[in-house]
């Protein structure tokens, strides 16, 4: 008897316990809702009373969270910054690194878990879109239509690229954003084996190279690295959609969104990739290799693929040791992916939205804060040798060494090292690049999520198409089922109705 | 003085019970308070509403897993491959355990042990490398045998159809030992008296392997077994996304739900949808547990879990 | 019959040397090729044994001793901490499981492994152990959440179930209570299954990384595997950005990757190898001094 009373008394209490902690995760959310709400007050408040005047009250400190190693010294840096901050925008700032590889991961968990930030890096490691999509962060739209100095921050075209679904929720950290594929090719080899690069224009004019190198038997190399895919043998009229399932063509000014294995282009591209393959100008371990990192790093590969970025040529020498030259076989782009890898949002929980989106104009225009936080204090992190240029002090406590987390890289001092002429070129190539016409259009595939996720397994799998491993004649009727089965269908005809509107056709 | 010891008896059942409370608040606080979680998969989970925040979607992310063009091949291949590693892994488990168990020096005893354990201590990314480095096509051993014998080099991450028989043999390669001696300790604490008595009998060795051995393991198989069956439903993500590198052309034997569901929210990241597929394999795990525990108490009630 | 036996015993013996090297011959290979130089590897591929012996991969993992050593006392700290009250805990859970005359304990089982099978995923556990109960970025975080494992419990489970009720009833009858019975008693007849469950548990932290990831930020706290991957993975990320001084850049162009990370997995799983053999002594012995046999 007693003992039934005692279990009885065992489950009541935790039936208790787990009311309770039902109970305070409900209030927990009322609490959350009753902040947003509050917050949007706040927010209608803001734009009622731009400039309300500074009062002696309580310096609210805000959290920006950003991908790095912890720096040791990082105290007397903030101190520096604040005298700015505090002066400028009435609050102080509080930078806290969250070790890189995790920080996506621990953002999702940060944001999910609705914890205090005021401020956070997104883009490639926590991606803007996702966290959009979750309504973690926070619509600064109204914010920059309302002030003029905020806007004119930064070049127009990144804050159009930032638009997502016609709102912004972030601030682009500007750096080189046109995506122009090119070539590397080791020019000692380029030499040897009498290779114009000025006379390449597309990825299929290297074949007589290539076959000039296979011949010479040069086995310490692989020839060709293929980790691009067949994207280097489409033409640029394509836009193509993330999951790289679809592409949009255009046609007499219309953009068609079709599927990608459809187009004869790529299969023609896929056919290619398997001809050099077994020509033996692709690694046979193409498959299983992975990750060839280091082994490109170290120039073990004659031709490859890059994103090309101004300053290219002298990177890759010091990295390979040796000379290279570069094929231009695409005019520079401007597409929203390139610019929507580095980006500074304010979390959609934060107390302070008006500090949080002053100090993202402050770090954006103020060069001195936006230098302290890119390389530290002068004379203690830095010196500036007599060029004016940053010569990093060793092991100083500081070294974020991640200027693109911090807002418009053009603003930074230049490292030794670095050339003016590199900056003013990647400058000239953001304005002059060719603009998207999808720059600035997201995909919201709320109404076909389920088919989204099952057509992207799909595109993986058949991934290995990309590698000329296989004769694609065998795999491709099967791949082209299989994306029928998952509903690529159904995507296509959603992208194309949003693509319509987007562009208006 | 019946009286007296019952009531005695519930004395000491409620001190058996008091030294539990801790351990059940534990498992209350760190594994039934976070179960609240199992609501994402019924809904559109937004990370800015919360979890009691976000809408209700019903059964909607359920649609993924079963409407996928893959279900089958995910569904059996993580039935299947489950299957041969529960029986493959528990019968060379045993019968190392009884062949070391018949090895009388002790140092070789434990010096096997100690060997067989190690690959426990590896994690399968480390393994990857190992297995890489046999069946690389450019410099793997595998193949330079091969070529010794005047065989073509094959690729073996394009060979589907070689890969159950690699990847039972990583399982065990690396479960054998830790999982023998959990047998090995049961054969150990048979009582002495039993053998002695065989002996006097005059029965041979298998003969007590099989009339006294086995039988003293089976409590011990059987609830491993119970246990394993209800993560039938789970792939080791590890062991099958690791060691076949990932390769697209290996997917028909070894894409298994855990990597499905990986490779279709890599991108997508969606809470509601993962969380859902969870609850899936939850489920049918716990189906499956209820069930086998159901035929081995008709069988045997002391050998059940509960 | 003794020479037949002495035949038995070589096979026997002849068996497990063969089976023990097919085991090991990987291991073999990863030792080798964390004492291969890089340009080995990437000329020649894996081998059993190294072409020239090179340090450089150690030299590496090395090169910053204060965060190793940090981290191999987090790792040793949180995990015989946690190894301990885990055992001590799982047995006390176990115990009244195991009694066969136990009224309820049916549910207390089913409590138990319903978690084997059901969990809320990460993002409850991650919200209850930071806005709740504050354990991130402490050592405490390694320590608390895992303790309870209901597969370890239920292998306790079983072992006290065959240890002969005559022993218990004894001392139930000399009027000891159940902690006495349990302390004096059952403990140190269980070492083997202690000892086995200690193990797994103590190798279970030694490998633990997620929950450094998840929880961690003060770098003396990260565990040995988290950082060694850190490391890795700092060399890759260090190769691809250009935003280096000149100098750092030809600092980067000789790290070894491919040897480093073998050279990593012998670092980590090392000392965890050098602990086993105390671990089995002890419960070898403990396995004959058992009174389970009579």
């Amino acid at each position: 008897m007693r003992m039934k009373k005692v279990l009885a008394f065992l489950l009541a209490g935790a039936m208790a316990l787990s009311v309770a902690a039902c109970g305070q995760t409900n209030e927990e959310s009322k609490k959350n809702e009753s902040g947003a709400s509050a917050q949007e007050s706040k927010e209608e408040e803001a734009k009622s009373e731009e400039s309300k005047n500074e009062e002696p009250k309580e310096v609210p400190t805000l959290t920006w969270l950003v991908p790095g190693d912890s720096q040791q010294d990082i105290a007397s840096v903030m101190e520096k910054v604040n005298e700015i901050a505090v002066e400028e925008i009435g609050a102080k700032i509080d930078i806290q690194f969250i070790e890189g590889s995790s920080f996506a991961e621990r953002m999702k968990m940060n944001m999910a878990a609705g914890l205090d930030y005021d401020l956070c890096f997104t883009g490639y490691c926590n991606s803007y879109a996702n966290a959009i999509r979750n309504e973690a962060l926070l619509d600064i739209t109204d914010y920059i239509e309302n002030d003029p100095e905020l806007k004119a921050a930064l070049p127009d075209y990144a804050w159009e690229a930032a638009e997502y679904q016609g709102r912004i929720y972030g601030a682009p950290n500007v750096q080189g954003f046109a995506r122009e594929n090119a070539l590397v090719i080791d020019k000692e080899m380029a030499d040897k084996y009498g290779l114009n690069v000025d006379e390449i224009t597309c990825t299929e004019d290297m074949e007589s190279f290539l076959a000039a190198v296979k011949e010479g038997n040069e086995d310490d190399y692989f020839i060709w690295r293929t980790d691009f895919g067949v994207t280097m043998f489409t033409s640029d009229n394509w836009v193509e959609t993330t999951g790289y399932s679809m592409v949009a063509r255009e046609t007499d000014g219309k953009y068609t969104v079709m599927p990608r294995q459809e187009v004869l282009e790529w299969q023609e591209a896929v056919q290619t990739i398997h001809e050099w393959y077994k020509a033996g100008y692709i690694r046979n371990d193409v498959l299983s290799a992975g990750d060839d990192s280091a082994e490109w790093n170290a120039g073990k590969y004659i031709v490859g693929s890059i994103s090309y970025k101004p300053g290219d040529e002298a990177r890759f020498q010091t990295s390979w040791g040796k000379e290279v030259v570069i094929a231009h076989i695409q005019e520079p782009l401007m597409t929203t992916s390139e610019a929507l890898a580095t980006l500074i949002s304010v979390g959609a929980d934060t107390k302070y939205p008006d500090e949080a989106v002053a100090f993202i104009k402050l770090v954006n225009t103020n060069t001195e804060v936006y230098n302290l936080i890119c390389y530290g204090i002068e004379g203690k992190h830095y010196n500036l040798n007599e060029e004016g240029k940053v010569v990093k002090v060793a092991d100083s406590g500081y070294n974020p060494g991640a200027n693109w987390e911090f807002g418009n890289t053009f603003n930074a001092l230049l490292l030794e090292g670095e050339s003016e002429e590199t900056a003013e070129i990647t400058k000239e190539m953001n304005l002059s690049a060719k603009e998207s016409p999808t720059l600035g259009f997201s995909f919201n595939r709320t109404a076909v999520e389920t088919e989204y996720a099952n057509v992207n397994a799909v595109v993986q799998e058949y991934n290995y198409l990309n590698t000329g491993a296989v004769d694609p004649e065998e795999y491709m009727e099967e791949f082209n089922q299989k994306l029928k089965d998952a509903g690529q269908d159904k995507i296509i005809a959603e992208y194309q109705r949003q693509l319509d509107e987007f562009l208006g056709q | 003085m019946k009286q007296k010891k019952r009531v005695k008896l519930k004395k000491n059942e409620l001190q058996a019970y008091s030294m539990a409370v801790i351990p059940v608040l534990l498992v209350f606080v760190f594994n039934y308070l976070p179960m609240v979680g199992i609501v994402i998969a019924f809904k559109n989970y937004k990370f800015g509403r919360g979890i009691w925040g976000s809408d209700w979607v019903g059964f909607d992310n359920f649609k993924f897993f079963f409407k996928s063009s893959d279900f089958t091949r995910i569904t059996w291949n993580t039935l299947y491959m489950n299957f041969i590693f529960i029986v493959l892994g528990t019968v060379s488990a045993i019968a190392v355990a009884l062949l070391l168990y018949h090895i009388k020096s002790r140092k070789m005893t434990k010096i096997y042990q100690t060997i067989m354990i190690t690959p426990n201590f590896i994690s399968w990314v480390v393994a990857s490398y190992m297995v890489y480095a046999f069946l690389n096509p450019r410099y793997g051993m595998v193949n330079t045998i091969l070529e010794m014998f005047g065989k073509n080099s094959v690729d073996w991450y394009a060979k589907a159809d070689a890969w159950p028989l690699i990847l039972t043999i990583a399982y065990i390669w690396k479960h054998v030992g830790m999982d023998s001696v959990l047998y090995y300790a049961s054969l150990m604490g048979i009582d002495s008296t039993y053998f002695e008595a065989a002996e006097v009998d005059g029965a041979n060795r298998f003969q007590v392997v099989k009339s006294i051995m086995l039988p003293m393991l089976v409590p011990l198989i059987t609830i491993l077994t119970i246990m394993k069956v209800g993560g039938i439903f789970n792939a080791d993500f590890g062991l099958f996304y690791q060691l076949t590198r990932d390769s697209g052309m290996l997917y028909k034997t070894t894409d298994v739900i855990d990597t499905y569901i990986f490779r279709a929210m890599r991108e997508v990241g969606d809470m509601g949808r993962s969380a859902a597929v969870g609850l899936v394999q939850s489920v049918v795990g716990l189906i499956l547990v209820l069930t086998t525990n159901h035929i081995v108490k008709k069988f045997n009630a002391d050998n059940a879990l509960f | 019959m003794k020479k037949k036996s002495r035949v038995t015993q070589t096979i026997l013996n002849l068996t497990f040397i063969i089976f023990c090297s097919m085991i090991a011959i990987p291991f073999v290979m990863l030792v080798s090729a964390s004492l291969s130089s890089e340009q080995d590897i990437i000329d020649y591929g894996y081998a059993i044994f190294p072409r020239s012996i090179s340090f450089e991969a150690y030299k590496y993992v090395f090169k910053n001793p204060k965060s190793i050593l940090d981290a191999y006392k987090t790792t040793i700290t949180f995990s015989v901490t946690q190894t301990f009250l885990s055992v001590l805990l799982s047995a006390m859970f176990a115990y009244p499981l195991s009694k066969p005359h136990l009224r309820g304990k049916k549910y207390l089982n089913f409590y138990l492994y319903f978690t084997a099978l059901f969990s809320g995923g990460l993002v409850p556990s991650y919200i209850l152990q930071t806005r709740y109960l504050h354990l991130n970025d402490t050592i405490w975080v390694y320590i608390i959440p895992g303790l309870i494992g209901s597969y370890h419990v239920f292998m306790m489970r079983t072992f006290f179930k065959e240890i002969p009720y005559e022993i218990t009833e004894s001392m139930m009858m000399d009027g000891a209570s159940e902690y006495t019975i349990f302390f004096r008693s059952i403990v140190p007849l269980s070492k083997p299954v202690l000892a086995t469950v200690a193990l797994l548990k103590f190798l279970g932290n030694w490998n633990s990384w997620y929950t450094t990831m998840l929880y961690i930020d003060n770098a003396e706290l990260y565990s040995l595997q988290y950082l060694l991957q850190k490391i890795l993975r700092d060399i890759a990320f260090l190769q691809e950005h250009a935003d280096l001084s000149m100098s750092m850049i030809m600092d980067l162009m000789d790290v070894p990757t491919e040897t480093v990370r073998m050279a990593m997995a012998i670092v980590v799983a090392g000392p965890a190898l050098v602990i086993f053999p105390f671990f089995q002594k002890y419960f070898v012995k403990g396995m004959t001094v058992g009174a389970v046999k009579g």
